[in-house]
């Protein structure tokens, strides 16, 4: 839900109802018996129903995966996607490198830079989700990083079946 | 009499003396003069793994080769027909290489044709290129490019090396892994690429386009109308003068943008900073807000009539926008 979702429900809600008259003189006297007092049949009902539909949903969730994966695949996120495109890339890359080029003898820990950039960026997408400029941002990130390890290794070509 | 037996020995040690630091310093070092009648826009391809290398620009169509080989080298090849020459220093097949031991490295220096089109690629070595006005891409690992009036296609590009470009002009690409690049006068379209490196440029051309990694960059432009700016880790300090009506764009994960304008800047400004970021404006009395919901900040504003336009944004890094 974004910012302007979320307004809108806000100013949806019904505004704030005053009492008519003090009503905590009353209420304060009757919060000691109420602590004492044994809870309603109907509270144990109620957890009853919560923690079988708790165990309902982690069985699924054990059993079966597929649900959840089927669910996430069929609305992914732009950055979801994103993630899936460039992560499958980067470790195609990786995957074929059979040498490193000469002058790259700190590769791995530059990737790591990228790493943490991707990270911190990803961190602010769970603040703002598919926000426009965030996702530019990660994408551009991920593509220097590609072309680093494009420019840094010496690949194998890909075998064709 | 003892006199002049002291001195009869005394030259004789000399001269032994000299004798031996001449065996020590032999210079095996095969020599190279070349020389072919070649067009005046030749396509002139250089292929030497060491050494420090130059490359002139001359106003007839030669393309000539003088100096010495390094002392691995098993040869050369020259090929020079149908428009396209080509020279390659051999070296064996395994070569186990210090490229800080340059005692005995190629030393070469070339001559081609103004309006050439020069591809140099080495690996371990300095390259000094000047006046080629056809196209230059220049290209070595471990070494340093230092470039003079370059025109119309220049691309340089060094991993551990420094970069430095007077007066180029047209498209310019100049790149470096490690290594700084500074460039002094350069016009036209200009891209400068670092991840470690440090950009520092005094430009006057109409694009300009920047990105490091964790390096910084100092620039001071004139007349730039369009810059791009992206950095993950660096700091970058521009200075935009003689420009009105700039478009600016950039971003930053954790870096900071300092972006200077004219005071008569007629732009529409949309700065924003995710999480954390700081947005600091010195242009007007705009201030900031903070988002409802979460740590965002933005800010946007118009001077003038808005006829230009900067965009800057930042993950957790700072942007400031000031007179200059």
């Amino acid at each position: 839900m974004n910012e302007q979702q979320l307004d809108k429900a806000i100013s949806a809600l019904a505004p704030d109802v005053m009492p008519e008259r003090d009503l905590w003189a009353g209420i304060e006297p009757q919060l000691a018996n109420r602590l004492s007092k044994a809870k309603p049949v109907l509270w144990h009902w109620a957890t009853a129903a919560m923690l079988g539909l708790a165990c309902l949903v982690s069985w699924q969730l054990a059993l079966l995966p597929g649900i959840q994966s089927s669910n996430q695949a069929s609305m992914p996120t732009a950055e979801l996607m994103l993630l899936q495109v460039y992560e499958t890339q980067k470790a195609n890359q990786l995957r074929q490198t059979v040498a490193i080029a000469e002058g790259f003898d700190n590769w791995q820990q530059q990737l790591q830079v990228w790493d943490q950039a991707i990270a911190q960026v990803r961190r602010a997408l769970e603040l703002y989700p598919d926000e426009p400029q965030l996702l530019a941002q990660l994408q551009s990130l991920y593509q220097q990083q590609l072309a680093y390890i494009q420019r840094a290794t010496l690949q194998q070509p890909l075998a064709m079946s | 009499m003892q006199t002049v037996t002291k001195t009869r020995f005394t030259g004789l040690a000399a001269v032994l003396l000299l004798g031996l630091s001449q065996l020590a310093l032999a210079d095996d070092r095969q020599s190279v003069n070349e020389s072919r009648s070649v067009s005046t826009n030749e396509k002139i391809y250089i292929e030497v793994m060491s050494g420090e290398i130059k490359i002139n620009a001359v106003s007839s169509g030669k393309f000539s080769v003088v100096g010495k080989l390094d002392e691995k080298a098993t040869g050369y090849t020259l090929d020079s027909k149908d428009g396209f020459t080509r020279f390659e220093m051999t070296m064996p097949r395994q070569i186990n290489y210090n490229w800080k031991d340059k005692v005995n490295a190629a030393e070469l220096t070339f001559e081609v044709p103004v309006g050439s089109s020069i591809e140099f690629k080495g690996v371990n070595g300095n390259v000094t290129v000047q006046g080629i006005h056809g196209s230059s891409q220049i290209g070595t690992v471990n070494g340093d490019i230092k470039a003079t009036d370059l025109r119309n296609q220049v691309a340089l590009n060094t991993v551990n090396g420094e970069i430095k470009l007077k007066g180029g002009s047209g498209k310019v690409e100049l790149s470096s892994v490690n290594g700084k690049i500074d460039d002094e006068g350069s016009s036209g379209r200009i891209s400068y690429d670092v991840v470690n490196g440090k950009v520092k440029s005094n430009s006057s051309a109409d694009e300009i386009s920047v990105s490091t990694v964790n390096g910084d960059a100092e620039l001071e432009l004139n007349g730039t109308k369009q810059l791009n700016l992206s950095t993950v880790n660096g700091e970058i300090d521009a200075k935009l003068r003689g420009v009105a009506q700039p478009r600016v764009s950039g971003s930053s994960v954790s870096g900071d943008i300092e972006l200077k304008l004219e005071t008569n800047v007629s732009a529409r400004f949309d700065i924003k900073a995710s999480a954390g970021g700081d947005i600091d404006n010195k242009l007007t009395s705009d201030k900031a807000s903070k988002a409802k919901y979460g740590p965002a900040r933005s800010l946007q504003f118009s001077i003038g009539s808005g006829d230009g336009s900067v965009e800057l944004s930042t993950v957790s890094g700072d942007i400031e926008l000031d007179k200059l």
